[in-house]
């Protein structure tokens, strides 16, 4: 008996994959100017609380928060991005490898995506309480 | 279709064999990713309801502009409105791309199969490259009216600080 066979690479399958590589770096830049800002905001949210007390302590960990999202988010769409980038420059032999990258990345984004959107759900949930004044 | 259907039904034509095939690990890496595509589509359609309960929340309780500004009742109700826009495309947003998640998860469910054919590979591609692209242009369309909203705002404080 034969052992089940791999499916192949169809055109569509790879068009698909060439397709997403320019969202991909849009969004990852995108996360990239966003970690930086986050960055920026907790020095500065720092600065404020070192000159004014405990004023800024609540800014100081709205930039950690958003700096944990964005930073990992940069970093799983940029490197899924190249993964997609060298499934298009990859000649026939190459193509397997570059494509079980490209589907470890697409993993590795998703996971983090999961993660994110996740992180958002519980602090808008908080959010909700506190604007129904339920904390009170 | 049983799982040596199937596999006959994957048999390569002439034409096909000089195609490259997946590796198992990419079979595997992503049939593993069905799980968390499923996660974060949930995860979004439950931030598209929260935000929408947030939203009717600040619509009936909150006041329009934080602190004591000295705003008309008309350029308050402006602002509100383009806030209510804001929120409500966020909902939209989430709510939609919340769906994608969850096609793609159920495509991911045929490359789960035994023997997956390259059509369910190029249908779970194509549901991912559907879901970026949408997240892409909802970032644009978001992105577009924050700016609106901060011109609208700092044409409301330059007014204000005319008037006084």
């Amino acid at each position: 008996m034969n052992a089940p066979r791999e499916p192949l690479l169809d055109d569509d399958a790879l068009s698909a994959l060439h397709r997403t590589r320019p969202w991909l770096y849009f969004l990852g830049i995108l996360a990239c100017i966003g970690a930086a800002f986050a960055a920026l905001f907790i020095l500065l949210a720092a600065l404020d609380l070192a000159v004014n007390g405990a004023q800024g302590h609540l800014l100081v960990w709205a930039g950690i928060v958003l700096f944990l999202i964005s930073a990992p988010t940069a970093y799983a769409q940029l490197a899924y991005a190249a993964a997609l980038s060298r499934v298009t420059r990859a000649g026939r032999a190459e193509l397997p490898g570059a494509v079980e990258l490209a589907c470890l990345r697409q993993r590795g984004v998703w996971i983090v995506n999961a993660f994110t959107v996740g992180v958002l759900a519980v602090v808008s949930f908080f959010q909700l309480l506190a604007a129904l004044n339920l904390f009170r | 279709m049983t799982g040596k259907e199937a596999q006959v039904q994957n048999e390569p034509t002439p034409e096909a064999s000089s195609r490259p095939s997946l590796t198992r690990r990419s079979v595997q890496a992503l049939a593993a990713t069905r799980a968390w595509a499923r996660l974060a589509g949930i995860a979004l359609l439950v931030l598209a309801a929260v935000e929408l309960a947030l939203g009717l929340a600040n619509l009936f309780h909150q006041p329009a502009l934080p602190g004591n500004l000295p705003i008309s009742p008309a350029g308050a109700l402006g602002f509100k409105a383009l806030d209510s826009v804001l929120k409500a495309v966020a909902v939209i947003i989430y709510a939609v791309t919340g769906w994608y998640a969850l096609r793609y998860a159920r495509r991911l469910e045929r490359v789960r199969q035994p023997a997956p054919g390259p059509e369910d590979i190029a249908l779970a591609l194509g549901a991912q490259h559907r879901y970026w692209r949408l997240q892409g242009v909802a970032t644009i369309v978001f992105i577009g009216l924050s700016v609106v909203l901060v011109i609208a705002m700092t044409i409301i404080s330059i007014g204000l600080a005319v008037n006084h």
